[in-house]
């Protein structure tokens, strides 16, 4: 009978059939090679069965825990987060994955305009007079009410799904066809900032030191909820999202208020850390790991301030409805 | 345990996460050697269990529980293996999770004999790291280990074969104090008890 090769590790484990067992063991006993190569795999396997007991830190079960806290007496098996389409959290957890709503191209993106500015078009077309128009612009100057979400799940789901390859050493044999445009060099990380700038969105002129983009995707019922993934050169990774509206400060309350950056945010979680600010007609959310001092570098790099309501504000975002209906080919 | 699926009552959150955290941390610790990555892994693996609980069909939830931790870390391992390979070139041959192994605080962490065992298994390729751990630290069967990591029963048994091969070698040069003690006596009639 021949050596035994891998068959001796099945023999010390027991997992070769009785007859074959039987079969080994009779050759262990004339061979000594195979012999000494038992005797040794066993010592490896002891050696490894006798690594100490190791036990999860009591600050990672309680955060395992809290991936469920908000829902504490429901059916676990349920579908984490239902939400309605203004509330943000359909964020990524109904969004279908990375590459499904990956950026192919600001074509598309355009296309993705709501369908009430369509509507706009034909309306700007039949109304006559400046007054009407103005009216126009002003009722469409409104914006709904946005509701954030505070449910650690949810923003840990949001955060699992981030792109956190440093862009620098990034993989580019996988997933990066589905975001040609944010591929996390510098030149296209500066590219997608123009881009959202130049879409009124809020977004830093110039990312601070060290961050940049990874990924850019668009989540919500009709995809009106913006996804942005940066990161910083010290591994910190962010998610921003951003949506128009105007952040509902009434269901607010009772969360703490806190001087990032040099501005005025909530703070809806600490870890995972999620804070929510307006920024002009925009309300933008971060959702971090936890704070560091980057990521407040990076908040205090938004610019923007308090949502405007006055008429002349309005107006001028009811005109940036038209002309976004209008730029469409 | 009962095993009638229509009487399969659903765990509440918080069970599971009691009954399987530890289990978790452990097979991630083992898989990626030291705390932080394995805490990272650990939670990774429960954020993927609370968003597909509803699409969980009873079966072994700890079967489930060790194919997502070992599926990400593979996955994991694979992104840095080819980036490192990018990096270093012909020195592609490393595949130890390198930096951690030196940070001084690594030593507290635990005994001296485990942080050899741990650098031992950390020299390993994933993919035998994978298998090795599977069986000797989660006790799985083969058959176990060859549907968790997606492969053939053959594989599974060359794996762990030329693993425990690398970790002897590993470990006589580390340890060879404990390792002799240890083998010395070990007798090949004794192997089923």
């Amino acid at each position: 009978m021949s050596h035994l090769g891998s068959r001796i590790s099945a023999l010390v484990d027991g997992q070769l059939s009785v007859a074959d067992t039987e079969k080994a063991l009779a050759h262990v006993a004339v061979c000594p090679e195979c012999s000494a190569e038992l005797a040794a795999s066993r010592a490896a396997r002891r050696a490894l069965a006798s690594a100490d007991e190791v036990a999860p830190n009591p600050d990672l079960t309680a955060r395992l825990l809290s991936l469920a806290s908000s829902t504490p007496s429901t059916d676990p098996f349920a579908p984490p987060v239902r939400q309605s389409r203004d509330e943000l959290a359909s964020y990524g957890v109904a969004s279908g994955g990375l590459g499904s709503r990956g950026w192919r191209g600001s074509g598309s993106l355009r296309g993705d305009v709501g369908h009430r500015r369509s509507s706009v078009r034909l309306a700007a077309g039949s109304m006559a007079g400046l007054g009407a128009v103005a009216a126009m612009l002003f009722v469409l100057g409104e914006r709904p009410d946005v509701v954030p979400t505070v449910h650690p799940g949810v923003d840990l789901g949001l955060l699992g799904q981030a792109t956190t390859d440093d862009p620098a050493a990034a993989d580019r044999l996988v997933d990066t066809s589905s975001w040609p445009v944010a591929d996390g060099s510098a030149e296209a990380s500066h590219q997608t900032v123009a881009w959202l700038r130049a879409h009124a969105w809020t977004f830093p002129a110039e990312l601070p030191e060290g961050w940049s983009v990874t990924a850019v995707r668009w989540s919500g019922d009709d995809s009106r909820v913006l996804e942005v993934d940066v990161t910083s050169a010290d591994g910190t990774s962010l998610v921003v999202t951003e949506q128009q509206g105007r952040l509902e400060t009434a269901a607010l309350a009772g969360a703490p208020t806190s001087e990032v950056g040099g501005r005025q945010v909530y703070v809806l979680s600490f870890e995972p850390w999620h804070v929510v600010w307006q920024a002009d007609g925009t309300v933008v959310q971060v959702v971090g790991s936890q704070s560091s001092g980057s990521a407040e570098t990076l908040v205090g790099a938004f610019p923007g301030g308090a949502f405007d309501d006055g008429v002349p504000a309005r107006i001028t975002r009811g005109w940036d409805t038209v002309t976004g209906a209008l730029e469409r080919p | 345990m009962t095993t009638q699926p229509a009487a399969w009552q659903a765990p509440s959150w918080e069970e599971i996460v009691r009954d399987h955290s530890a289990r978790v941390y452990r097979l991630a610790y083992r898989l990626t050697g030291n705390k932080h990555d394995a805490e990272d892994l650990t939670q990774e693996t429960f954020v993927r269990v609370f968003r597909s609980l509803h699409s969980y069909t009873p079966g072994t939830f700890e079967g489930w529980l060790h194919r997502i931790t070992t599926n990400l870390f593979l996955d994991q391992a694979r992104r840095r293996q080819r980036i490192r390979m990018d990096a270093m070139g012909e020195d592609s041959e490393r595949y130890a999770s390198g930096d951690q192994l030196s940070a001084p605080e690594r030593a507290f962490e635990h005994g001296n004999l485990d942080l050899d065992i741990q650098r031992a298994l950390d020299q390993l390729p994933p993919e035998y790291r994978a298998a090795v751990v599977l069986c000797d630290i989660e006790g799985l069967s083969y058959e176990e280990i060859a549907v968790t990591l997606g492969i053939k029963l053959g594989t599974v048994r060359s794996r762990i074969h030329r693993a425990r091969a690398r970790l002897r070698v590993s470990l006589e040069h580390r340890a060879p104090a404990a390792f002799l003690a240890d083998s010395a006596d070990s007798s090949p009639l004794t192997v089923l008890g």
